[in-house]
């Protein structure tokens, strides 16, 4: 039964993901055309134009070109960048690992700051702290990433550099000249780590929050109350562990945040990772590499979301039967 | 006047009791909560404030937003005659962060209206008539769902300007307001889908189906009545962040692009000149902040206020 629960939930995705690589293939191609990024028509003899459109393949009917695209994709084959020539799959895997570093470390901050945050907002209802914390939440979600990063550059790197404090770098994951130590990197992570894991923060520690509300109103708490155990264990035994478990799935949800989620940050802070790498390439009109970017990012969405719901039909046996 | 007190009785037939309906019951809650109705007027406020920029430009700071004065660039706050100080080309900032509202609000309305019309069209067809149609509709937004939203505007953006027809979608602010509503209805559409799977089957849809009601008016009399909650509270909780994707699309340059004056180039903008006016950075991220801020509170106390299954 789980079997082909999985099993048809696979044939889905591959479904969709075949939706959108001809949305993302059309939309490229039918505005952008046979257009050669870098190549000046106005300079270029026509018979030149002409070869170096056949080379790449851009002669071909619409149709033809895709199918032959596709037929690399499944084969993990991404096509070649327009710009460099370099394999699309390798540009994406080079990058991979900077963005990742960037979103685990926002993640587990997030987590972390979250939990506590959460929970102390349950506990004290009604609070001051409370107040304050639903007031940063609402911030939260609603600061720009990018105003937050630039204030951030203001504030630690300009400023305190000025007034000759230690300052921290405002880009880049590593120093140029020298750089690459344990210590040097952990210096270029914290601002746009700690900027990324904002709006995490805000979100996770409002669901833990109320979460936590729901448990504490169950009855196993009355009765380990009841019973006379300590109200620290009540809290971190009983409500706390129970609380968590929602957020479990939320964390999961943001699995494909993973790789998609730091775009602006990283532009923000010139974090050399797969957000920064798609816009430059956007600008640069490399529509291959585009196209292997949004392809790869909707293949981790998908994969994402089929790990969520395989998970949920193991855990819970009504998911699959329905 | 005397009518209005009148015992319930003395109603003349017909006329039905006022006060009590969903609306009603919802503009009342609404009414009772302070924040949600502070921050409606600050976003009425701002909404005003941008519908008057050619004003404010002509009557309050006599100055257009584009017009450079070389020999005051970089004026700090309170300079004389630009109260908020000047950008590297001596523009006035209060001015260009009045007209960047009209953006803003602008697009927020224009998009959160344009992607409700798709995402609740889709999810009212696809939910009432189901089969092939709806399974293909639904793939559809699955499909949309799929790329991450960021990824999906880059691309988009990144080909304009495209020529569909007499259309013309370039980097101006209806263009980028299109462009955002058809990459996010996708979610509007699966929940007006599910809401509409959820109402479809109740007795009073089909007690109007057996007195023989078209498909059409099934749709328009007795299903958009009763999903129109769950359509308008996700547009007010979207519009704040259809405000914050905009301005991050005119940040990274794939937005709205100058000489039109938002917070977000604004904001692109700032960045070179750290050294020389921190205002410069601190204020058009501000204005952003309000509106969003001001807009997700509001959008909580609709939700409050209207969302059905609170109730």
């Amino acid at each position: 039964m789980l079997a082909l629960f999985v099993a048809r939930r696979i044939l889905v995705s591959i479904g969709i993901l075949f939706g959108v690589t001809i949305i993302t293939f059309s939309l490229l191609h039918a505005t952008a055309g046979s257009l050669v990024p870098g190549l000046d028509l106005s300079t270029t003899l026509p018979e030149d134009v002409a070869r170096i459109r056949h080379n790449l393949g851009l002669d071909l009917p619409l149709h033809i070109q895709y199918l032959n695209w596709i037929g690399g994709v499944v084969h993990g084959d991404f096509g070649r960048s327009l710009i460099d020539g370099g394999p699309v799959l390798e540009h994406i895997t080079s990058r991979l690992p900077d963005t990742l570093q960037l979103t685990v470390t926002a993640m587990v901050l997030g987590i972390v700051i979250s939990l506590p945050l959460g929970a102390i907002g349950a506990i004290r209802r009604g609070s001051v702290l409370d107040q304050l914390l639903t007031l940063l939440s609402v911030l939260g979600v609603s600061v720009p990433s990018f105003w937050l990063g630039l204030l951030m550059i203001m504030l630690f790197s300009v400023t305190f550099n000025s007034w000759g404090l230690p300052w921290l770098p405002s880009s880049g994951n590593q120093n140029a000249i020298g750089g690459g130590s344990i210590e040097d990197r952990i210096e270029h992570l914290i601002m746009p780590a700690t900027c990324l894991a904002f709006t995490y923060i805000a979100i996770w520690s409002r669901f833990t929050r109320s979460s936590m509300l729901e448990v504490l109103n169950q009855d196993y708490i009355r009765t380990a109350r009841a019973k006379g155990m300590r109200e620290s264990r009540v809290i971190l035994v009983h409500a706390f562990r129970n609380a968590v478990f929602p957020l479990i799935t939320l964390v999961g949800l943001e699995l494909p945040g993973l790789v998609s989620g730091a775009v602006i940050v990283e532009i923000v802070f010139s974090w050399p990772g797969i957000g920064r790498l798609l816009l430059e390439r956007a600008f640069q009109d490399d529509y291959t590499m585009v196209l292997g970017l949004t392809t790869f990012a909707a293949i981790l969405v998908l994969a994402g979301n089929l790990f969520a719901d395989i998970l949920y039909a193991i855990l819970d046996p009504r998911v699959r039967l329905s | 006047m005397t009518a209005q007190s009148a015992p319930v009785a003395a109603r003349p037939l017909g006329e039905p009791i006022r006060g009590q309906g969903y609306w009603r019951q919802g503009f009342a809650r609404f009414r009772r909560n302070p924040l949600g109705v502070t921050f409606a007027t600050v976003v009425l406020f701002l909404a005003l404030l941008a519908l008057a920029a050619p004003l404010v430009s002509r009557y309050v700071t006599h100055i257009d937003p584009t017009q450079q004065d070389l020999t005051v660039i970089f004026g700090p706050l309170g300079t004389k005659g630009h109260l908020l100080g000047t950008d590297e080309l001596g523009r006035d900032v209060f001015t260009r962060l009045i007209w960047g509202s009209r953006v803003s609000l602008g697009v927020g309305f224009l998009t959160v209206t344009l992607y409700l019309l798709i995402g609740g069209t889709v999810g009212l067809v696809a939910g009432f008539y189901g089969g092939i149609v709806g399974e293909l509709l639904m793939r559809l937004v699955d499909t949309i769902l799929a790329i991450p939203v960021i990824f999906l505007l880059i691309l988009v953006t990144s080909v304009l300007p495209i020529h569909i027809g007499p259309l013309h979608i370039e980097h101006d602010a209806v263009s980028i307001s299109i462009v955002i509503a058809i990459t996010s209805w996708g979610g509007v559409a699966r929940l007006v889908r599910a809401e509409v799977l959820s109402i479809k089957s109740r007795e009073f849809i089909t007690a109007t189906r057996s007195i023989g009601a078209t498909g059409t008016r099934i749709i328009v009399r007795h299903l958009l009545p009763n999903v129109l909650p769950v359509i308008i509270v996700t547009g007010s909780l979207g519009l704040g962040q259809i405000i914050l994707v905009e301005a991050a699309l005119d940040f990274i340059g794939l937005g709205v692009r100058p000489p039109t004056p938002t917070w977000g180039n604004m904001l692109f903008n700032s960045q070179s000149y750290f050294y020389h006016s921190t205002s410069l950075v601190t204020l058009p991220g501000l204005c952003i902040l309000v509106a969003v801020l001001a807009a997700n509170i509001v959008g909580n106390a609709v939700r409050d206020a209207f969302d059905p299954r609170l109730r």
